[in-house]
């Protein structure tokens, strides 16, 4: 879908004067129905357009259990609570605590000292090289041979 | 000190083998110099030099491990040049050159685990 071909949606009303209970549930059944029945790539401004019924369809489904085929009335949505993580890589496996990653694994207490700051307008930025001869005292940072 | 390192050796205890998580690395000071130390899948340990010499910033420890071939490498986290952990010589430059006054390739450090401790030897560095 090219960008050009994106148009303006006009906002339309779904529901008003709902408690808080019916407004979880209706964006819960209102994504499960939007995931379930539009096309791949599939905007919710287009699909709600194209919708068969139109948004009147719609609003059964979600606010009135029309449908069979409807999602159920209790959430399926995936509760953010469960902690997500990649496969491969471990988290950090080191307790949490005073230090969670040193910048040196022998001396934890020292900081990186190639790293060198400078005050602009009251934050903190990386220093440019010309700076940088000031405050560590060596452009390139070679390393010691 | 000890007794089996030539007396000019300076051997450095960088932390406990089973602190190392395979396939990452760590920095470690070794006097004034900053040293990259990875453990690799197969067990191994290697030691190069933390300054990456395409960015000046001293990063290698928090590059990437792979391999080319049977060559472990790393990659630099900030122009993605890949490194022999094994020799140092860069093998892919990504078509940039060091900063001036950095040679392309990486310094390797002798690196042994004994007792249960990585060590480095900066007298055996090149």
């Amino acid at each position: 879908m090219a960008t050009a071909a994106l148009r303006r949606f006009t906002p339309r009303l779904l529901v008003e004067d709902a408690d808080e209970d019916t407004v979880i549930r209706a964006i819960d059944r209102y994504l499960m129905l939007y995931i379930r029945t539009a096309d791949r790539l599939q905007r919710t401004a287009p699909w709600q357009a194209e919708y068969e019924g139109g948004l009147e369809a719609i609003r059964e489904v979600v606010l009135e259990d029309s449908s069979a085929s409807a999602p159920t009335s209790t959430p399926t949505w995936p509760t953010t609570s469960t902690p997500t993580r990649t496969s491969g890589r471990p988290c950090s496996t080191t307790p949490s605590g005073s230090s969670s990653s040193p910048a040196f694994v022998n001396a934890p207490e020292t900081a990186d000292p190639s790293l060198a700051y400078v005050e602009e307008r009251g934050q903190r930025r990386p220093a440019t090289p010309a700076e940088r001869v000031a405050l560590v005292g060596s452009a390139s940072l070679e390393e010691i041979r | 000190m000890t007794t089996l390192a030539p007396a000019s050796a300076v051997r450095t205890p960088v932390c406990a083998y089973d602190d190392l998580t395979p396939d990452l690395g760590v920095a470690a000071l070794v006097g004034d110099v900053q040293v990259a130390v990875f453990r690799l899948d197969d067990g191994s340990v290697h030691a190069v030099q933390n300054l990456d010499p395409f960015s000046e910033a001293h990063v290698m420890s928090r590059g990437i491990t792979g391999s080319r071939g049977d060559v472990p490498t790393i990659a630099s986290p900030i122009y993605k040049q890949v490194f022999s952990l094994v020799t140092g010589e860069c093998l892919v430059t990504m078509d940039k050159t060091p900063r001036p006054g950095h040679a392309a390739d990486l310094a390797v450090y002798p690196v042994t685990v004994d007792n249960g401790q990585v060590i480095i030897d900066l007298v055996g560095s090149e």
